[in-house]
């Protein structure tokens, strides 16, 4: 006897946005990206707040203390890796799985 | 340089890790190592942190993919406590990507579920890690460590298949001196 499969629930509806802080921050480092990417921080990490660069490290830990050291909630910054990205931070990820 | 990962055997038959209490099948040919997750980055893990088996699966484009019961009862962490940070479509349904420390304990040289005494290596994550509903399609079976946080964290690894061990290490200064490979 064949048992017929459970609906799937869809997800699609799924509309999260990075908090106002956090966006900025994103829309900063993809601003800044492709400098960096001609500099010699490639493979380094960038932290903003905001606007504001905050600091260009080697890991991501440094600027996670940074961060925390400031007092800081993560809704407000962004950490990213200086890499060739194709889509921005705060667009869906293309990932498998 | 940093040796993360040493001799660690992988096995052509079925094999048994014990998480928790819980048994957990590895079957034959899943190269595992061992995790830990805190809340924040910022929290550091110790060798008292509550490890769980994952896979290391170089065709998984996220850096670290986990279902929310071994989230949960593995890593002793309430999926909704983690902050979010973006979103991932797999398989035409999107799932969150969610900040949070993962780290990567290191191995005594030879076996797969004894440790060296030295605490666990931070292992860096830009777009955090994703966690799957358990009832979705495609979730995991055992987390899933991906190639993406081979890349962020610039590590080397190296699979002898005809010995079956794998290492893997951070990049030293030779490598980055001369950009060997």
């Amino acid at each position: 006897m064949s048992t017929v499969p459970e609906p799937v629930p869809d997800n699609s509806a799924d509309d999260w946005q990075p908090p106002p802080g956090m966006r900025r921050s994103m829309e900063a480092y993809w601003r800044d990206l492709p400098a960096l990417l001609k500099s010699r921080h490639r493979g380094k990490w960038v932290g903003y707040h905001g606007d504001v660069r905050i600091a260009i490290t080697r890991t991501q830990l440094e600027l996670y203390r940074e961060f925390d050291r400031r007092g800081l909630d993560h809704s407000e910054y962004w950490i990213g890796y200086i890499a060739p990205a194709e889509e921005a931070p705060w667009e869906i990820q293309d990932g498998d799985p | 340089m940093t040796a993360l990962l040493r001799r660690m055997p992988f096995f052509n038959e079925t094999s048994f890790a014990t998480v928790r209490g819980e048994a957990v099948r590895i079957k034959a040919h899943q190269i595992v190592a061992w995790a830990s997750l805190t809340l924040s980055p910022a929290h550091q893990a110790t060798t008292e942190t509550p490890r769980l088996p994952v896979i290391l699966d170089t065709g998984n484009t996220q850096s670290f993919s986990i279902r929310e019961s071994h989230l949960r009862r593995w890593a002793g962490i309430e999926p909704a406590l983690l902050r979010r940070l973006g979103t991932t479509r797999h398989g035409g349904r999107v799932f969150p990507l969610h900040a949070a420390g993962l780290w990567l304990h290191r191995n005594r040289p030879g076996e797969r579920d004894a440790f060296a005494e030295q605490s666990p290596y931070f292992i860096q994550c830009e777009a955090g890690v994703v966690v799957h509903p358990d009832h979705a399609p495609g979730a995991p079976r055992l987390p899933l460590f991906g190639l993406r946080a081979l890349e962020e964290n610039r590590l080397h690894l190296k699979v002898n298949a005809a010995r079956r061990r794998v290492s893997l290490r951070s990049t030293d200064w030779v490598t980055r001196l001369f950009g060997w490979w």
